[in-house]
């Protein structure tokens, strides 16, 4: 059986080929070179998560994230979350849409617009991150599109549930579109058998168990 | 809808409006030559990813500015569905043109609003430069003296430090004005306030008092040799030839200074005693005056 770094360092390379991917489809969208990379993947309990998101959230985000998630079930239950700085925002989706906007439009308010141009991008980054794990395990996965939220004061209590016994797969997402980068971060909640499933299989894969 | 090799086998009436294409023109067709804005990579990934997982799509008309037609903001849905125990495709477009004007407009307002907002901030620099800036000279008027003389006076008393004010007068002006004309007296008393402004330190206000008279507030005097450094630069230029207007004109101004707390408790002692001292050094200038043209 392999141990907790080694399966963390096969779901980095995993997700990686995801992101990978998920990279070339917006650069083909917004036709900019953009670089997508997940430098590692941390398995940790629902409090261990917690702490490490709340760093994320106070020390990047400052307390203000636009966050895309979606909950999955079917044979993996669990809910993942896309989170971004809310105040580097504006500019990002400035930069997919080949805009401009005017100094005094630099607040936390969002429109429709920029709601539905974050939901595409969360749609496209979590289809890949769970598409490839999904298809790697060979574990069906249902979802639907993203859910889209600025939340202002948030904390890890949005984002980890503890109840069932869940765990948390941490991973910071670093975004650069020509140079702009922004760093994400991607908590994905999942129950501890589904986790264990993947972990399985994950060994049975790797280590032919 | 399309089946899975992107054949259109339904085109509703709203995506005849929407594309201006008929649905007999479009039925049978590859959706990507009918919607040649689909003709990429990304639309063609996203069919294969909804073919094998079943998950959801979606594309904003944000960042696919023309995907029915170029009078339209259309977002687009992908879903897979079965019909008659097949698996079709289901492409959503939805238009949000309105959408996009609405928040056009909104922003074309809170433009206005905010160029409004800045001429506001203008004016209101302008009410209160002429509120607390004396609009010959453009140093303090006594309005804002009064304001930062409290101020420093507190501060004095809480750090038990000096505050140092200094009276100016500038000597003769009456005979400046009286042979050079009041015009170029204006300017002579303007020359005299950005003497004393560049003679003093970034906080020190400089205030014209009245007629032909100044205020200096120095705050945070620690030592004589604060005082004395301010002191010199004031002292090169205090007794002087100036050019204006084409004229030679002598300038000479007298200065008192009083501290708090040696010369008193409240601004109006140290003005009083400043202007006991100021009185004290004309007199003396002008028996220096008397001896040189004696001798």
């Amino acid at each position: 059986m392999a141990d907790n770094i080694s399966r963390e360092d096969i779901l980095t390379e995993l997700f990686n080929v995801g992101v990978g991917q998920a990279a070339s489809t917006l650069s083909d969208i917004i036709d900019k070179r953009i670089g997508l990379t997940i430098p590692n993947v941390r398995i940790l309990d629902a409090a261990k998560g917690k702490i490490e998101l709340n760093k994320y959230l106070l020390n990047v985000a400052e307390g203000a994230v636009m966050v895309s998630s979606i909950s999955f079930d079917s044979q993996l239950e669990g809910k993942v979350s896309l989170l971004f700085p809310a105040d580097k925002m504006h500019h990002f989706i400035d930069l997919c849409l080949h805009e401009t906007r005017d100094e005094f439009e630099n607040s936390l308010e969002f429109t429709d617009i920029d709601f539905d141009t974050i939901k595409e991008i969360g749609n496209i980054v979590i289809n890949s991150i769970i598409g490839e794990l999904s298809n790697t395990v060979n574990i069906p996965v249902e979802y639907t599109l993203p859910d889209i939220d600025v939340l202002n004061d948030a904390n890890a209590e949005h984002f980890v549930d503890c109840e069932d016994y869940r765990l948390v797969l941490m991973m910071f997402l670093a975004f650069d579109i020509e140079g702009t980068e922004i760093a994400g971060a991607i908590v994905i909640n999942m129950t501890l058998n589904s986790l264990d499933d993947i972990l399985n299989k994950i060994d049975k894969l790797y280590n032919g168990r | 809808m399309i089946t899975e090799d992107l054949e259109i086998t339904y085109w509703n009436p709203f995506m005849e409006r929407l594309s201006g294409k008929k649905s007999g023109e479009t039925l049978g067709k590859k959706v990507d030559q009918v919607l040649p804005a689909l003709e990429r990579p990304f639309f063609y990934s996203a069919v294969e990813r909804l073919t094998s997982g079943g998950n959801p799509v979606f594309f904003s008309a944000a960042m696919h500015r023309k995907l029915v037609s170029p009078d339209h903001r259309v977002n687009l849905k992908m879903n897979r569905v079965m019909l008659e125990g097949r698996s079709a495709l289901l492409l959503e477009f939805i238009d949000v043109t309105n959408q996009f004007q609405r928040i056009s407009q909104l922003r074309d307002y809170v433009s206005q609003l905010s160029h409004l907002n800045n001429q506001l901030k203008q004016k209101e620099k302008v009410i209160e430069k002429l509120a607390y800036y004396d609009k010959l000279t453009g140093v303090a008027n006594r309005a804002l003296f009064d304001k930062f003389a409290d101020k420093y006076l507190s501060m004095a008393r809480e750090h038990g430090t000096m505050l140092g004010l200094m009276f100016v007068d500038v000597n003769e002006f009456k005979l400046i004005n009286d042979t050079y004309g009041h015009n170029t007296g204006d300017k002579v008393m303007t020359r005299v306030a950005s003497l004393l402004t560049e003679s003093t330190r970034k906080n020190d206000i400089v205030c014209r008092y009245g007629g032909d008279e100044f205020l200096v507030l120095l705050p945070d005097i620690r030592t004589v040799r604060d005082y004395q450094a301010i002191a010199e630069r004031i002292e090169v230029n205090k007794k002087r030839h100036i050019v204006q207007d084409g004229y030679d004109i002598w300038l000479s101004l007298s200065i008192g200074i009083s501290f708090y707390p040696d010369d008193g408790a409240t601004i109006g002692d140290l003005i009083e005693k400043a202007d006991e001292y100021m009185y004290f050094n004309k007199h003396q200038l002008r028996a220096q005056q008397k001896d040189m043209f004696s001798e």
